[in-house]
């Protein structure tokens, strides 16, 4: 497992072992594959084992059906989802957030989380306007984990405490793939959505102070995906470095090859602790003020471990096979979602 | 097509950008004026041929990695771009780091990946200038004038990293400890090389291509030599086209070597020579359009997000925002740290090496009657040892080897500033545009990608910061030039 045991409770450990075991089978072997063909259908069988681990209902409370993991399970499993493939576990955070918002709002979506209804995914912070139920959303949201994949988009409006939800069918007229984004978390095929005048499922509204946990958990997922990104980027570097000869010795061998992976380590280390602290002391109480805090310093510190492994990597770094370049690009679009660091800062002080 | 006169605001420009320039306008008002000539050609090929191509070219690579953009490549034909750096007595345009290093940052502007094309041709090119090679300058290099003139690009490209040494091959103090795995065994009357070299720029493409190896892997440092290739010769072989990250649009490739017969005369410089002939002296040279290189990445990216901060969105503009206008500052004054570093690097070293090139004597051997240069007499006094002896004696005669060294150390500098720079300002500029998906975006993103091979090729920055140390500071590390008589040691 990447997270140490000291942050987890035994049955958390056990959850992760599993998940661990999941990514590694499931994930590792076709992540590249993955990221360099992103239309392959694989993913959704990832994600149909995925779902048979508890992972595609995490959140939603047991009354709805659904596994009732608390947030920082749940966000720990990202951790080791991620670690394999950050697309993949931005998928599980998209869909997962959406069934949240949706459940938050008093808005059902059945089955939930299974195979048969497809995957949902979360566009938040968006521009909204719904003009009424069943009717009207118009809008845009710039970046949806899994637009192109999911059958169900939940958007969540960008202002007001008591946020505008809206669950629009994905083939529903008027809403409309603007841009997709094919830098970073490629498999999780993300893209910008344009509503005009969509005629939504449902739509209501969050409950005073439901759009300021959602929002955390969204900045605390993101941390979540980059502290797998930080996790691997020191394995696969500390693995290189110590085989990789030069010079009469191995590379790890240098001081500032140990130093690089010491940073790496230490911000590994301070994920793990942002993430449990964030989450409150029952694990399930995410606080804004820390998950932006969280966001804003775990995703800066895995761009730099992303580049640290690339660059530990030499040539081979900049290779597609070695799987570091991708670590690099999926970071950046991190840093930047749900807001880039400064506008999450600037947030921080009100 | 290739514009014969100078503007005034691309010469102010560049006086702007560069203040140290006014020295040499002042001094070489027609040097000066090359140097506008070569970046205004660059700036031309990118409206013309990089900037409406790029994005295409850097996908489809993705898809297809043997894809290369052969009607671009052709295209730096019109403009000059495959004789930069050969003298004008060969038919080139005789320029030399200063104007190399300009003519890349406009090219990385646009696109890094297709600058590359021709700047892995040019530095596979520089191996035939600092090893004083003028048996082969009208063969090879005039070849590749005419070619271009034809608008047939020949290509060059240059081979040192093998599989198991990157940095090793870069350093002699690694090099001595170096476990490689191609070596080039003395036969009769050559060599025969067997091995493999990877991520070599253009390799795919490369009609020659100069490569350093060792003659005993026992004794590589001792024995590292400087070869010039045909990849017509038999025993040659392309394995693959690498998958990379950014840089798409110039192949990075494996070669091999099976046997491949090497004759004598295709030895540059002396057996033994290639750790200072065909490794330092080039990197003194290429360090500094490396940092170019990624001074245009990072001025590339900044000018896509000065066009995306001045639009309106959401009713106000991004650049309306102190915090984006700081980060605007901030990311200029890094770019033009970067820029000072590589012209400083590039002058730095014109003067050291320029000198040979451009000495009278240089010059006259160059002026000879065309039939005599070309004869085959001729090109075997300047290829035996008598020959190279004398071109080293003139090297030694203009040229010092506290000026190469010192050029080196401002090389490696000018790449790590670059190197970091492009680096730190394309992340830079992702973030503050956030997720917008705004059509500046692709180019950033490239630009992004593009980057971070700057701090690796070349030597990584942290080899780089090591050779600047010991080259510039502590005095750990001397460029040699070659002793003009030496004696052999069995």
């Amino acid at each position: 497992m990447a997270v140490p045991r000291r942050y987890l409770s035994e049955e958390q450990a056990l959850l992760l072992q599993s998940v661990e075991g999941f990514a590694r089978a499931e994930i590792a072997p076709v992540s590249l594959q993955l990221d360099e063909d992103p239309d392959n259908d694989y993913m959704m069988k990832i994600m149909e084992r995925a779902g048979e681990l508890g992972l595609l209902d995490a959140l939603l409370s047991p009354d709805r059906g659904g596994q009732g993991m608390d947030l920082l399970s749940f966000l720990f499993s990202l951790v080791e989802v991620s670690r394999e493939m950050a697309a993949a576990a931005a998928l599980l955070l998209s869909h997962n957030l959406a069934l949240k918002a949706l459940e938050m709002a008093g808005l059902g979506m059945e089955p939930p989380g299974s195979a048969e209804s497809g995957l949902a995914c979360l566009g938040m912070p968006a521009r909204l306007r719904v003009s009424g139920e069943r009717t009207g959303v118009s809008g845009r949201c710039d970046f949806v984990p899994g637009a192109a994949l999911a059958r169900k988009v939940v958007l969540v409006g960008e202002e007001g405490e008591e946020g505008e939800v809206a669950c629009l069918d994905a083939a529903a007229r008027g809403l409309r793939v603007d841009a997709e984004f094919d830098h970073g978390l490629r498999a999780a095929r993300p893209a910008c959505l344009g509503m005009e005048d969509v005629a939504a499922e449902r739509s209501g509204r969050l409950p005073r102070g439901a759009r300021e946990a959602l929002l955390a958990s969204l900045c605390l997922g993101a941390a979540a995906l980059s502290a797998g990104i930080t996790f691997k980027a020191l394995e696969a570097a500390e693995a290189y470095t110590r085989e990789r000869y030069q010079a009469g010795g191995i590379i790890f061998h240098h001081q500032q090859v140990r130093l690089m992976l010491a940073e790496m380590r230490a911000a590994a280390e301070a994920a793990c602790a942002m993430l449990a602290g964030a989450c409150g002391r029952d694990g399930d109480s995410p606080s804004l003020e820390a998950a932006l805090a969280a966001k804003v310093l775990v995703c800066e510190r895995a761009a730099q471990a992303a580049r640290d492994a690339v660059q530990l990597h030499g040539g081979y770094g900049y290779m597609r096979e070695y799987g570091m370049e991708r670590l690099m690009r999926d970071a950046s679009y991190l840093q930047a979602w749900p807001f880039p660091s400064q506008e999450a800062l600037l947030l921080l002080v009100g | 097509m290739i514009p014969r006169r100078a503007d005034g605001e691309t010469a102010r420009r560049l006086l702007r950008d560069f203040p140290m320039l006014g020295e040499l306008r002042a001094r070489d008002w027609a040097g000066f004026q090359e140097l506008v000539l070569v970046v205004q050609e660059c700036a031309a090929f990118n409206r013309r041929h990089a900037l409406p191509a790029a994005l295409e070219i850097d996908r489809r690579a993705r898809e297809d990695h043997d894809y290369f953009a052969w009607e671009v490549a052709r295209a730096g034909c019109g403009h000059g771009l495959y004789s930069l750096i050969i003298p004008r007595k060969l038919g080139g345009r005789g320029g030399l780091a200063t104007a190399f290093s300009l003519a890349m940052e406009e090219l990385c502007s646009a696109c890094a990946g297709i600058a590359n094309i021709f700047g892995a041709h040019a530095l596979g090119i520089v191996p035939m200038l600092t090893s004083g090679a003028m048996a082969h300058w009208d063969s090879h290099l005039g070849e590749t004038a005419r070619a271009e003139k034809r608008g047939e690009p020949l290509i060059w490209a240059y081979a040192i990293t093998e599989p198991s040494a990157g940095t090793d091959v870069e350093e002699p103090h690694f090099l001595a400890r170096a476990r490689l795995s191609m070596e080039a065994r003395k036969v009769d009357g050559g060599y025969l090389l067997n091995g493999r070299k990877c991520f070599i720029s253009n390799g795919a493409v490369a009609r020659y291509i100069t490569l350093t190896t060792c003659a005993d892997r026992r004794r590589p440092l001792e024995t590292w030599t400087l070869f010039l290739i045909d990849r017509e010769m038999p025993g040659f072989s392309v394995v693959r086209n690498e998958v990379k990250m950014g840089q798409r649009a110039c192949p990075a490739t494996e070669l091999l070597f099976e046997d491949v017969f090497v004759p004598e005369g295709n030895v540059l410089g002396r057996e033994g020579e290639g750790m200072d002939l065909g490794a330092l002296l080039v990197l003194a040279a290429s360090r500094a359009p490396v940092g170019a290189i990624a001074t245009g990445i990072a001025r590339g990216a900044l000018e896509r997000f000065r066009e995306w901060a001045g639009e309106r969105r959401k009713g106000r503009r991004p650049l309306d925002e102190q915090r984006i206008r700081m980060a605007y500052a901030d990311m200029h004054i890094e770019l033009q740290k970067a820029r000072w570093a590589y012209m400083n690097a590039a002058l730095s070293f014109d003067r050291s090496m320029g000198g040979v090139l451009f000495s009278p004597l240089t010059q006259a051997v160059l002026s000879l009657p065309e039939a005599v240069r070309r004869s085959a007499a001729w090109r075997k006094l300047l290829g035996s040892r008598p020959g190279k002896g004398l071109v080293f004696a003139i090297m030694r005669m203009i040229t010092t080897e506290d000026a190469v060294t010192s050029a080196l150390a401002m090389a490696s500098l000018a790449k790590v500033v670059g190197g970091d720079a492009a680096v730190g300002v394309t992340s830079r500029c992702l973030e503050l545009m956030g997720t917008d998906p705004c059509p500046q975006r692709p180019w950033v993103e490239k630009a992004f990608r593009d980057a971070k091979l700057t701090q690796i090729y070349e030597g990584t920055n942290q080899l780089n910061r090591l050779t600047f140390l010991e080259a510039g500071l502590e005095g750990g590390l001397k460029v040699g030039l070659p002793e003009p008589l030496r004696l052999e040691v069995v």
